[in-house]
């Protein structure tokens, strides 16, 4: 039997909202045990985010939550009371990772600074996850996904290449936060391997920010040595080799001229009238007239579907890609053949069907599995520690688990 | 100083453009032996992309190449010529990892699948960075990154609502896909260590996209999906978005979740009437009047500039950020204070700075050690020290053109 990658890591998981618990799903999906810590009463706030089974907003029927929790355990915490701590630091003898996402210094003002934990679990890896970072000027400042983007420089271009005078629009989906948990995830990883070869905890320090600006800000480096700060997104620029979108029968497609000219495109459009026209031989007429490209292509592409012009254009060696829907993803072939989405039962919503690993590794296989019910584990993880059922009802009832 | 976190993992990558071998440069950054085997007939198709400084297009002289691949080694080798196959070969025998970021079938053409890496190297790791992954039906279709942004749906994600999508600022997956393949990476080493066994990890990039754009992807009985562009607004919050400040092309991101915090708001712009007026007294009435309450912010926004208007606001508890342009990030002070530039004198390029790793492990920092490698800088290097080559067995190579 193949065991999963991060197998025998046991993470204590104290963040909520989305960065935070996508790191530890991706850990938890990897197969590393994680315990998640939410708030007595409503727990993670993504609970309370749609989409909702039959639109009812319930804390054990958000889809948010539940894709981004599958296969921890949850137990109930309030890590601001003083018994609530010292429950905390009994989790703590057999944990590897800490994850936070508090405001930066809260985990030393409750008591449980990198020290002081450190003190007690010497290889402790405690992973803070802040917007700004634990230091620096903005380290205090708010923030959400659009601020984030805002200033990480990845918005600023995004906007039609025809009017650099629009306002920008923030990348959809709070990536965000999506990428801060990705790279948190990358951090924990290099940080276990550290730990196992010298026994040495760590503390890492991820920002939002720094996590944004480095993986998207990409122009950066041609600002140091060609003072290059651009205004417009070179991707979508019409007329350009690659990769813009333009309407067709049933939505969008995403044309790529590429680099060399585009001598094929009349064949597609049945124009074998203008194979020998600049326009399609010559990537600088085309560049220089995109419009005129573009309306030549418009009406055979709007008398096709997305699916039928890819597969003539990929047969005449031209990369065109549909833009396809989410409906349309789920249905889709290529996902469907290499077994993507996979499914697990809940016990509220029923069977839930999400986007597995993106990844196949043929001797450690990713997990499949549900989200937690708020405290579901409580008996048995405190139960482990050695707490009665009386001690627990008792707890339960200063709202301290 | 502590030993860096890969130091002694050995990495040769066979990968090229962007997704495969920025996966490798995280392992590089912390420490790891990275071998680019390129060859001058086949140059990375980001040695031949601008920008390059002063527009020559050399393939020692592009930004984009040179960020991808400091700290790492570069080797040319002719695959098709007897000895440069050899030497490939060696090179299996000595790594820990290889790596391939090809179109499927590729490795394949060369002899170097995965069942014949193994017959090499036993315990070897083979990771694959494709765009749509190893198998399926439409695994051999050749694309880009930015393929993945329409295939994905990613485009879909970025715009107003009844307008052309817009696109994102960069080949979305190339950029966040190397974070995924490099963690499963890593949980490969760490499961060859425990028990000595090899394995082929197999990343498609259009599955990573749909990983991190996930809610609208998840079925249960009864499930909608929502497939509106909403430009910058978001559903649990108003004021969400991006308001014109003053100056030229000068922006700034609020966001506004609670009640709590629209008070701080009204307070911080001096508008103190503001939070007794219902029609914005809840998140669902700023969101039934959010064009009039965007207006009346825009008015205030556009009497400062944007750092006065993020100063104002984030004083007062209020999520408020610049739409900072690359010249404003360069520039962005809490970047500077935490030191998140690296820059390397590069013999082409010169002064050459970019963000570096942001993750920071407290005792094992990442690091650029060397700048980019010219392409087959290390040639002789890898041949003699690595490989343990004797100098007449590499004049030899070299005289059958083996390293071209």
């Amino acid at each position: 039997m193949s065991e999963p990658a991060f197998n025998g890591g046991v993470v204590l998981d104290c963040t909520e909202g989305i960065a935070g618990p996508y790191c530890t799903k991706l850990l938890a999906d990897s197969g590393a045990s994680v315990i998640k810590i939410e708030k007595p009463g409503d727990g993670d706030i993504t609970r309370k985010m749609g989409p909702f089974l039959n639109d009812k907003p319930d804390i054990e029927k958000s889809g948010t939550f539940f894709y981004l929790n599958t296969n921890k355990r949850s137990i109930t915490l309030n890590l601001e009371s003083e018994s609530g701590k010292s429950i905390f630091i009994k989790l703590l003898h057999n944990t590897n990772i800490i994850i936070e996402n508090f405001t930066p210094g809260k985990m030393a003002a409750i008591g449980l600074s990198y020290e002081t934990l450190t003190k007690i679990r010497p290889q402790i890896i405690l992973t803070s996850i802040s917007g700004f970072g634990q230091t620096g000027p903005y380290r205090d400042y708010q923030t959400s996904s659009l601020v984030t983007f805002g200033l990480s420089g990845a918005m600023f271009t995004s906007r039609p290449a025809t009017d650099t005078s629009t306002r920008p629009v923030v990348e959809g989906g709070r990536q965000a936060e999506y990428i801060t948990g990705l790279l948190s995830f990358i951090a924990i990883a290099a940080a276990m391997i550290n730990t196992k070869d010298t026994g040495k905890g760590t503390w890492i320090d991820m920002s939002a920010l720094e996590c944004v600006a480095s993986a998207l800000g990409a122009n950066i480096d041609e600002y140091s040595y060609l003072g290059l700060s651009r205004k417009t997104n070179p991707f979508a620029i019409h007329g350009y080799p690659i990769g813009y979108s333009v309407p067709c029968k049933d939505g969008w497609i995403s044309l790529t001229p590429g680099l060399g000219g585009a001598p094929n495109i009349p064949l597609l459009i049945e124009k074998p009238e203008l194979l020998d026209d600049p326009l399609f031989t010559k990537p600088a007429q085309r560049m220089a007239d995109p419009k005129k490209f573009d309306d030549t292509l418009a009406p055979w592409l709007r008398e096709h579907d997305k699916w039928e012009i890819t597969r003539l254009a990929q047969e005449l060696k031209m990369a065109f890609t549909p833009v396809l829907t989410p409906g349309e993803l789920l249905d889709d072939e290529q996902l469907k053949a290499r077994e993507f989405f996979v499914e697990a039962q809940h016990p509220v919503m029923g069977s839930v069907t999400y986007p597995g690993a993106p990844f196949k590794m043929s001797a450690t296989p990713p997990r499949i599995g549900k989200a937690p019910l708020l405290g579901e584990d409580n008996e048995s993880i405190y139960g482990g520690l050695g707490m009665s059922q009386k001690e627990l009802v008792a707890l339960k009832k200063q709202g301290i688990i | 100083m502590d030993k860096k976190v890969f130091e002694g993992i050995k990495v040769l990558d066979f990968g090229w453009v962007i997704a495969g071998p920025l996966t490798l440069k995280y392992l590089a950054d912390y420490g790891a032996t990275v071998i680019c085997l390129e060859s001058t007939q086949h140059p990375d198709l980001l040695r031949t992309s601008a920008p390059f400084k002063e527009n020559i297009p050399e393939v020692d002289n592009s930004g984009y190449f040179a960020y991808l691949a400091g700290n790492k080694y570069s080797i040319t080798v002719d695959l098709k010529q007897c000895r440069g196959f050899e030497i490939a070969k060696k090179l299996v025998a000595w790594a820990d990892v290889v790596a391939d970021s090809h179109r499927p079938g590729v490795l394949e053409s060369w002899g170097l699948d995965y069942e014949a890496l193994k017959k090499i190297n036993p315990s070897v790791i083979l990771i694959r960075n494709s765009n749509q992954g190893q198998t399926g039906p439409a695994a051999q279709q050749p694309g880009l990154g930015n393929h993945i942004n329409g295939l994905a749906g990613i485009v879909n994600m970025v715009g107003w609502p009844h307008q052309e999508p817009i696109s994102m600022q960069v080949a979305y997956s190339d950029y966040v896909v190397p974070h995924f393949a490099a963690a499963v990476l890593i949980g490969a080493l760490d499961y060859r260590r425990k028990t000595g066994k090899g394995q082929m990890l197999d990343i498609s990039q259009l599955e990573v996209g749909l990983n991190l754009f996930s809610p609208n992807l998840i079925k249960y009985p009864g499930s909608k999906v929502d497939e509106s562009l909403k430009g910058n607004s978001c559903d649990y919050a108003a004021p969400h978005g991006i308001f014109r400040c003053k100056g030229n092309d000068r922006w700034c991101a609020i966001s506004v979740f609670t009640d709590e915090e629209w008070h701080d708001f009204c307070m911080a712009i001096g508008q103190p009437d503001l939070i007794k007026d219902a029609k914005f007294a809840t998140v669902i009435n700023r969101k039934n009047h959010e064009n009039q309450l965007n207006e009346l912010i825009e008015k205030w926004t556009s009497q400062y500039e944007p750092e006065e208007v993020m100063r104002l606001l984030q004083q007062a508890g209020v999520a408020a950020g610049i739409v900072e342009n690359t010249k404003d990030l360069n520039e962005d002070t809490q970047l500077k204070e935490r030191e998140c530039f690296w820059t390397g004198e590069h013999p082409k390029l010169g002064r050459f700075s970019y963000l570096g790793q942001p993750s920071r492990l407290s005792k094992t920092p990442a690091m650029l050690y060397r700048n980019a490698p010219c392409l087959g800088e290390h040639t002789e290097y890898v041949c003699r020290e690595l490989l343990g080559m004797s100098q007449d067995e590499f004049d030899a190579c070299l005289m059958e053109g083996a390293f071209i």
